[in-house]
């Protein structure tokens, strides 16, 4: 057998849908020849890495709030902001793992050593940090924890959040759309957990 | 007597683990996986008086999941940057390199490069792949959820793979030469 011809059924051979004579014509082939040898064992591999791709589970409690929600029809069915700049949000949080952050709605209000932002109460306010990094990440961990009195637009309820992502080098921006209940000032914690270390990160979040 | 949403909720509720799991390969992420899980419970539940007469719920409510994707796939958009894994992969990822950290980190790497290949290969190729090469669905179920013939399914993986395997010689993660000589090959099997 030639070894274009070999190339040509190596994944018929895999998905076992060969009959017996071309199985031992291709493993006869194998034998003799490394290219084809090493083509088979890569594509066994990435088989194999495919098969393993991990998945993340849904967050706690989804299907019973979910099956909830679908039984009572209410409005907030979707995670509308969350839905479209998830990624977004995943990206801009490990970027802080890298280097500092700059906070940068209009109404800043101090350059501390930590970032401060300043929000009206039962208002949403976008805020925006934007990160850049020099390298990509896999599988880091970031975790939100939300100051008392301040929610996310779309989470109420929800003081602690997070998510496992893949990330890329390059600029990102994190939108926040925080929205503040009581008067007060506390600080809002992200941490980016990665098989090389952990980082914390800090924005004081006034309302007013 | 039972209310209608515990009903429901009893009839659907087995199937859920297996929809979110199709919801997350089609969609890519936990986020987005949840929406679109949300989304069609919504709808299936205005349509619950149905469900008592079906059959075989789990391939039915597979196939709402699918046709919900492909109907308002802007809404479930995969975005470049996937959410992939948890603490628990990550630890078992450890684990599996021998503890490693530098291990673990270039499996994860690896995982990485080929999700990150993934995005870039045709819907309609990527989804046959993922269900095939990543969740193990046989053909004939690819084809009751998506209603595409069998052949033409056969040669969507078939391209899928190729060009997975493209995207990803190219930045090194696997280096299956690209194509054999036929000459060596003519030469061994003369011997
Ligand atoms: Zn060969």
């Amino acid at each position: 057998m030639l070894c274009s011809e070999v190339m040509n059924i190596l994944d018929e051979y895999l998905d076992e849908e060969l009959d017996a004579e071309q199985v031992h014509a291709v493993e006869n082939h194998a034998d003799t020849c490394d290219r084809c040898r090493r083509s088979l064992q890569e594509r066994l591999q990435l088989r194999r890495e495919l098969a393993g791709l991990p998945l993340e589970g849904p967050s706690e409690g989804f299907f019973d709030a979910a099956l909830d929600r679908a039984v009572r029809r209410t409005d907030e069915r979707g995670k509308p902001w969350f839905a479209r700049i998830g990624g977004a949000v995943a990206a801009a949080f490990a970027f802080l793992f890298i280097t500092g952050v700059l906070v940068q709605p209009a109404n800043l209000t101090s350059s501390s050593d930590i970032p401060e932002v300043t929000i009206s109460m039962h208002e949403v306010t976008q805020v925006n940090l934007m990160f850049s990094s020099e390298v990509a990440l896999h599988d880091a961990r970031v975790s939100l924890q939300l100051p008392e009195g301040v929610q996310l637009a779309g989470f109420n309820g929800r003081d602690t959040l997070s998510w496992t992502t893949d990330l890329k080098e390059g600029n990102n921006i994190l939108q926040l759309p925080l929205v503040g209940y009581l008067a007060r000032s506390d600080t809002l914690v992200a941490t980016l957990k990665h098989a090389s270390g952990s980082k914390t990160f800090e924005l004081r979040v006034t309302v007013i | 007597m039972k209310q209608a949403n515990e009903a429901f909720a009893e009839l659907v509720r087995p199937h859920l683990s297996k929809l979110y799991r199709l919801a997350y390969r089609l969609t890519g992420s936990q986020h987005d996986a949840e929406d679109l899980v949300q989304d069609v419970l919504v709808k299936v539940y205005a349509r619950r008086d149905e469900l008592t007469s079906i059959r075989e719920l789990s391939p039915w409510l597979g196939r709402v999941i699918y046709n919900q994707f492909i109907d308002d796939k802007r809404r479930y958009g995969r975005t470049p940057l996937k959410l992939v894994g948890s603490d628990a992969d990550v630890e078992d990822l450890a684990a599996t390199a021998n503890g490693s950290p530098a291990n673990a980190a270039s499996l994860a790497e690896a995982r990485g490069r080929i999700i990150e290949a993934l995005e870039k290969i045709a819907e309609e190729q990527r989804v046959v792949l993922v269900l095939h090469d990543v969740e193990g669905y046989k053909f004939k179920e690819i084809h009751e959820l998506t209603g595409v013939p069998v052949g033409t399914l056969k040669s969507r993986l078939s391209r899928a793979r190729a060009r997975l395997r493209v995207l990803l010689e190219k930045d090194g993660t696997f280096s299956e030469s690209s194509s054999c000589n036929p000459l060596d090959g003519a030469q061994i099997d003369a011997l």
